[in-house]
């Protein structure tokens, strides 16, 4: 694997069983590379795969065939455990729903992945305040999501998702459940954090808006990703 | 498509969680109905047993100790046309003919003949009647005694006297006989082997006789003192009837005519009853009488001269005070004035006994001047005025005289006999009947006969009879079926009675099938969502889920009726067994009525409709966006008030204050420390609101850590975690403080204050003795010592009636009475509850209160007036006396948990007084050493099983009683367990429906690196907390409650089982929870990232 790429997926399949011993191929001997701190959209239609996609490459599911290879380490070897260090350590998440405890903290809530790795120093407390303050809710530290707006909320995800500056973050339809206003001012917030922390970006988006802001834009249709031509 | 497709579907789609919704409310519907099947089941097994002890006896008749004549049943047969059977029942002891250990008091001795047998539930098999020495027994006491038909028994019964055993002169020598018999057949229940008029428990021991045979061997040929009426005459019917039927002589009286002219009435009890005395007053304007009280001197002196056992005869007309002589003035026949050698105008002495309480005798003597001396022949002096003293007027010697006073034969000389023999018992002097009675008179009356001259025998027969009423002389009809209804109808209601011991159990089923409900409403917020989305009103889905709830209710009830019974069974087998305690080792039959299985299913269908209803109310309050989402709805935002402001905070605070007022004010020690206890739960959970409150509020600023996002998580639903505390904090809290104070009966037992009144022994004989245990006289005769083994021994009287204790099931009617003497018990027991009286009365005095006319004061056991009388202090019960007249036993006090359970004290004095005629002692009460009492008891119940003596240890009586309350508690541990039980698992289901409503939220936990193993610790940590939280508020709260096991001296709270429950339910609440976090985190994760 080239130390320029982050991920590697090698002829991925992905089949679903169903009644009465039929399967469904949603993934079909799939390959991609993405190199390090690129921003790519996956868009596709409606039951394409992209979720799934997103989850093989974030260690949430395994592929029927193929491999996962992230930051050099092959993910189908890995056993849950290993599974978890590496969401952990090496990934960061964004959810459609934002999924906050409601009983932390924004701050807690962003040092929620932290704490999954043990206890949480006064760095990681100074990092979480600062990712707070770059997604412009530095005075909102101490208040419990339920004081939120649903953007507000879904920027406390994005900080939650960089607390332990990832190599990959995967954002999931981050703005399928936001407004217009909203979402624009997320899609620039994770452009601008993608550039600054050198982080690979990979979004599972029908927004064209998101879409067009990435570097690269894939098309998952029956199975297969095709790469589109961006206007940048 | 109709509606009913959308519920059917509905049913069968959500099938999972719809059958924990009808497995938790049937076990509801069979707790219910169950505990009200037991209810049926005591009550039938109460009704049951009074049909077998009364057969068809509808009415019943008893006279204890007079007897009337037998024919008089036969002329009450023909009046009314109805079965009517005359018997005799009298008390007795028996032992089997070849081995004296095998040996039973309390025996009912009844002589029965063929009619007695027509009124039995089922005819006996065989031949009814018995012959001379033929005995049938009853189940009980053949098991007893060991015996079967064709072997032989020993009984001895109690020979009826007369003469009162308390009265002057009378006999104690054959107080009983013994007799040897055959025993030809054993009677079962149901062909009237349980026959007994008193509504109790224990089955009785009964002998049946020939009543013909009995009668004849106890000198009462053609007597009886019971009349048994079979159905179809009324109490007024069968009363006219005996006031036709019945004579003088039913009343042991008789009339004899002297010298052609005078008639005289006199009692076989030597004594004229007080009514016949009063019938003959009343006449005494058109038949002018003359009253006679003729009495047995010791001793007639005049100086130093003395004659010996003589009779003096007080004489005088029966109203006003004029008669022939001053009252201190008498008149002596010419042979005493020659043995005396006196003459008119000197002194007389007459000396003489009064026999005093247990036939304590005490010489008296008076003075008299002589007034006139007469002829032997006078007409003032004959025979007849001499009483029938038994072992006198039958003697042809005065050598054979064997009265009821000691004679000493050395004193009678020659000439005395000679004048026995010439002129028998006519007296030898003569005083007036005002000084007579001034002298004589005692509770059995002030007259030994009265003599008029006017009427003809037949006329004053006639005249005093139409004077009196049956009811007078003690005759008179209860409605015995009536008693046995109430007996049984107004028993402890054990329907009631389990359904409060269950009432945790049902409130966790029920709890259980609404937090199940609730779990699946929540599973389908979506479904609700949507069909409010498209268009359905909330009425119309709020109509498709209770169909559903109803449908789920139905099925739950169907099923938990059948459960119902078999719990019953559980139940009935249980009171058989380990609980038996609580029936007094009762068998109980299983009974079921439609209508308690009816009541049972409605009740049990309506309870889970409400839960359902409740829960469903909550669902559709909220909007229709959350609905579709399935999200959960969020807490509203809150911010932390200060503490001394939160209502948990404050409600927390004055349920302590509370709980330290109660242990300072309410009076009794065990109430305080229980309501203080109960306030101190409601503090603890109060302030655990608060802590769950504020644990979801809380800030950062403590270190991070799974422990502390786990306990604030715990905090996020404040009412549903207090929910779960609660339940487990009020388990624990009940099963440990009741279990704790479980009262020990021997706790402080030595002490006076105590349930044993300081009384180390406490014994009951089958027949009465009359005699003092505490003097030589009274106690060689059962080869005791005087005052044996340095034991002093307390004798009370004792009326036969319904045991009204925790051991009776039934209400009792008409309860037994004990006679004391307040001044004995002075200083002993303790009083919780005291009538107020004019006079200021306290402790045992009460009973000396005057209470007004008919009205005796009675001191009851708490237990006996609160639970077997259902009665309260101030309260009366009606009684008749011997003499038919009816009177008031008013409550005045009521003393705590002791071994005068089960009957009421009243004074010795108004016991004597109601109850004329009866004699002796039959409760025993012992000072003894504390190692002597086991010697002591053996040593009572070998000498004295003549008279079927039980003695037993105080502590050991009171223990017995306590077992009842201690099996009530122990059942109520077991349900309130098995609720606990159910508790806990309503603790996995918080868990599950917590896991389902942050299924997003572990999912993201586990997709930014949470292990699986990390996530349960969370949620495991979080209830866990809660169970913890629940045990400790329970303990806590519970050991408050405690106070008195653990403040008094000798007592400590019972630490292994306290232990054991807490163990117990934090393992199985652990187990609970483990189970349900593992289950319910197995789901696809996925999913749940995108939406929940």
């Amino acid at each position: 694997m080239n130390d320029q790429n982050i991920l590697e997926l090698n002829r991925v399949s992905k089949t679903y069983s169903q009644a009465r011993d039929a399967e469904a191929t949603v993934l079909s001997e799939l390959s991609l590379i993405v190199p390090a701190a690129q921003a790519m959209a996956i868009v596709g239609p409606s039951g394409s795969g992209k979720s799934t996609l997103l989850n093989l490459i974030g260690a949430l599911d395994t592929p029927t065939s193929g491999t996962v290879r992230l930051d050099g380490k092959d993910l189908t070897s890995l056993k849950p455990n290993q599974l978890a260090a590496i969401r952990r350590d090496k990934i960061g998440f964004v959810f459609q729903q934002h999924h906050l405890l409601p009983q932390c903290t924004v701050l807690e809530n962003v040092l929620l992945p932290a704490l999954a790795g043990g206890a949480v120093g006064p760095e990681l407390s100074a990092r979480a305040a600062d990712l707070l303050g770059q997604v412009n809710l530095a005075d909102r530290a101490d208040d419990h999501p339920t004081m939120l707006s649903g953007g507000e909320r879904q920027r406390v995800a994005l900080a939650r998702a960089l607390i332990n500056s990832p190599a990959l973050l995967l954002a999931d339809e981050p703005t399928g459940s936001l407004d217009r206003n909203t979402s624009e001012s997320l899609i620039e917030l994770l452009v601008e954090l993608n550039r600054n922390e050198a982080t690979t970006l990979i979004v599972v988006t029908h927004s064209p808006e998101l879409a067009g802001r990435m570097d690269r834009v894939m098309e998952l249709r029956d199975g297969s990703l095709s790469e589109l031509e961006t206007a940048q | 498509m109709k509606l009913i497709n959308l519920i059917v579907s509905g049913l069968w789609f959500h099938r999972r969680t719809h059958l924990g919704v009808i497995g938790a409310a049937a076990i509801a519907t069979a707790v219910l109905t169950g505990a009200l099947l037991v209810g049926d089941s005591v009550s039938g097994t109460l009704h049951q047993t009074a049909r077998q002890r009364l057969g068809e006896t509808s009415l019943a008749m008893t006279s204890g100790e007079s007897f009337f004549r037998a024919e008089l049943g036969d002329q009450l047969r023909q009046a009314l046309k109805v079965k009517v059977a005359t018997a005799i029942q009298l008390p007795g002891v028996c032992e089997h003919a070849e081995d004296s250990q095998r040996r039973a008091g309390n025996i009912n001795v009844i002589g029965v003949d063929k009619a007695f047998w027509e009124l039995a539930p089922n005819p006996p098999a065989g031949k009814a009647e018995l012959n001379d020495q033929q005995v049938a027994i009853n189940q009980p006491l053949a098991d007893r005694l060991g015996v079967k038909p064709g072997d032989q028994m020993l009984l001895t019964v109690s020979k009826p006297s007369i003469v009162s055993r308390d009265a002057p002169l009378s006999r104690t020598s054959d107080a009983a006989i013994t007799l040897r018999l055959d025993i030809v057949a054993i009677v079962s229940s149901q062909s009237f082997g349980r026959f007994s008029l008193q509504a109790n428990q224990a089955p009785p021991l009964n002998v049946f006789l020939s009543r013909d045979w009995v009668a004849k061997k106890l000198d009462l040929t053609g007597r009886a003192n019971l009349m048994l009426v079979g159905p179809g005459a009324t109490t007024e019917q069968a009363s006219d009837a005996l006031a036709k039927a019945w004579s003088l002589d039913d009343a042991g009286v008789e009339l004899r005519t002297y010298a052609g002219k005078t008639v005289e009435i006199r009692s076989k009890r030597i004594f004229l009853q007080p009514a016949i005395a009063q019938a003959a007053i009343a006449l005494d304007s058109q038949a002018p009488a003359q009253g006679v009280l003729t009495y047995f001197a010791n001793e007639l002196s005049t100086g130093d001269r003395t004659t010996p056992y003589s009779t003096v005869a007080a004489r005088g007309p029966l109203v006003g005070e004029t008669g022939p002589l001053a009252d201190d003035e008498a008149i002596i026949n010419q042979w005493l004035a020659d043995d005396l050698k006196t003459k008119p105008g000197d002194t007389l002495t007459i000396k003489y006994y009064v026999l005093g309480a247990m036939r304590k005798l005490t010489e008296r003597s008076a003075e008299f001047k002589i007034a006139k001396i007469i002829p032997n022949d006078s007409p003032l002096l004959d025979p007849g005025l001499m009483p029938d003293f038994p072992g006198l007027s039958g003697a042809a010697d005065c050598r054979d005289w064997d009265p009821g006073v000691t004679i000493e034969q050395r004193k009678i000389q020659d000439e005395d006999r000679e004048y026995w023999q010439k002129y028998r018992g006519t007296p030898k002097a003569i005083i007036s009947l005002p000084a007579g009675r001034k002298l004589w008179s005692n509770r059995f009356g002030d007259l030994t006969a009265i003599r008029q001259s006017k009427l003809t025998q037949q006329e004053y027969r006639d005249a005093v009879r139409g004077q009196l009423t049956p009811a007078q002389i003690g005759l008179g009809f209860s409605d015995v079926a009536a008693q046995a209804n109430a007996a049984a109808s107004e028993a402890l209601d054990f329907g009631q009675l389990f359904l409060s011991l269950s009432m945790f159990l049902v409130g966790a089923a029920v709890l259980l099938a609404a937090m199940v409900f609730a779990l699946g409403v929540r599973q389908r917020t979506g479904e609700l969502g949507l069909m409010l989305a498209i268009g359905f009103t909330r009425k119309r889905v709020r109509r498709v889920v209770v169909a559903e709830g109803a449908l789920l209710a139905i099925v739950a009830v169907a099923i938990g009726l059948p459960g119902g019974l078999i719990y019953t069974r559980l139940v009935l087998s249980g009171l058989s067994s380990v609980w038996q305690g609580a029936v007094a080792s009762t068998p109980i039959d299983f009974h079921a009525s439609g209508v308690t299985l009816a009541i049972g299913a409605v009740s049990s269908f309506a309870v889970a409709m409400l839960a359902i209803v409740i829960v469903l109310r909550k669902q559709l309050r909220r909007e229709i966006r959350g609905l579709l989402d399935n999200i959960p709805p969020a807490p509203p935002a809150r911010r932390a008030k200060p503490l001394l402001k939160t209502i948990s905070f404050r409600i927390s605070l004055l349920s302590f204050a509370g709980a330290i007022a109660s242990l300072a004010t309410i009076g009794a020690q065990t109430a305080a420390f229980f309501t203080a206890g109960f306030l101190l739960l409601i503090a603890l959970l109060a302030a655990c609101r608060t802590w769950l409150g504020r644990a979801g509020l809380k800030r950062s600023g403590r270190k991070m850590s799974l422990v502390d996002i786990a306990l604030r998580g715990a905090g996020r639903r404040p009412g549903r975690s207090l929910g779960v505390i609660a339940i487990i904090a009020s388990g624990v809290f009940m099963v440990i403080s009741v279990g704790a104070n479980q009262v020990s009966p021997l706790d402080n037992a030595g002490e006076k204050t105590s349930g044993t009144g300081g009384f180390a022994l406490f014994a009951e004989s089958s027949l009465p003795v009359f005699g003092d245990l505490n003097t030589k006289e009274g106690a060689e005769p059962f080869g005791l010592d005087e005052k044996p083994l340095g034991a002093s021994i307390l004798q009370l009287r004792l009326r036969d009636g319904d045991q009204a204790n925790c051991l009776n099931l039934n209400r009792a009617q008409s309860p037994r009475i004990i006679g004391v003497k307040p001044k004995d018990l002075d200083g002993r027991f303790t009083f919780i509850d005291t009538q107020k009286t004019e006079t200021a009365l306290s402790g045992w005095e009460l009973l000396n209160a005057n209470l007004g006319p008919d009205v005796v004061p009675a001191i009851g056991d708490e237990a006996t007036v609160r639970w077997a009388l259902g009665k309260s202090v101030g309260q009366s019960l009606e009684f008749v006396d011997q003499n038919g007249k009816t009177f008031k036993v008013q409550i005045v006090a009521k003393i705590a948990n002791s071994i005068f359970q089960g009957s009421l004290l009243i004074s010795d004095k108004q016991f004597t007084q109601r109850y004329v005629t009866s004699a002796g002692s039959r409760v025993f009460l012992g000072d003894a050493k504390a190692g002597a009492v086991a010697e002591l008891t053996k040593r009572l119940n070998t000498a004295m099983s003549d008279v079927g003596m039980e003695a037993t240890g105080a502590i050991d009586r009171l223990a017995g009683f306590n077992t009842v309350q201690s099996t009530y508690m122990a059942m109520f541990q077991a349900l309130g367990s098995l609720g606990l039980i159910l508790g806990t698992i309503g603790l996995g289901l918080v868990v599950v429906r917590n896991i389902m409503e942050r299924r997003g939220e572990l999912a993201v936990l586990w997709a930014v690196g949470f292990g699986n193993s990390a996530i349960r610790t969370m949620l495991l940590a979080e209830h866990i907390a809660l169970l913890v939280m629940g045990v400790l508020c329970g303990v806590i709260a519970a050991v408050t409650a405690a106070g008195p096991v653990i403040k008094s001296a000798g007592r400590s709270l019972p630490y292994g089982s306290l232990t054991a429950t807490v163990l117990a339910m934090l393992i199985l609440g652990m187990l609970w929870i483990a189970l349900a976090a593992t289950l319910t985190l197995r789901g696809e994760r996925l999913g749940a990232l995108r939406s929940e």
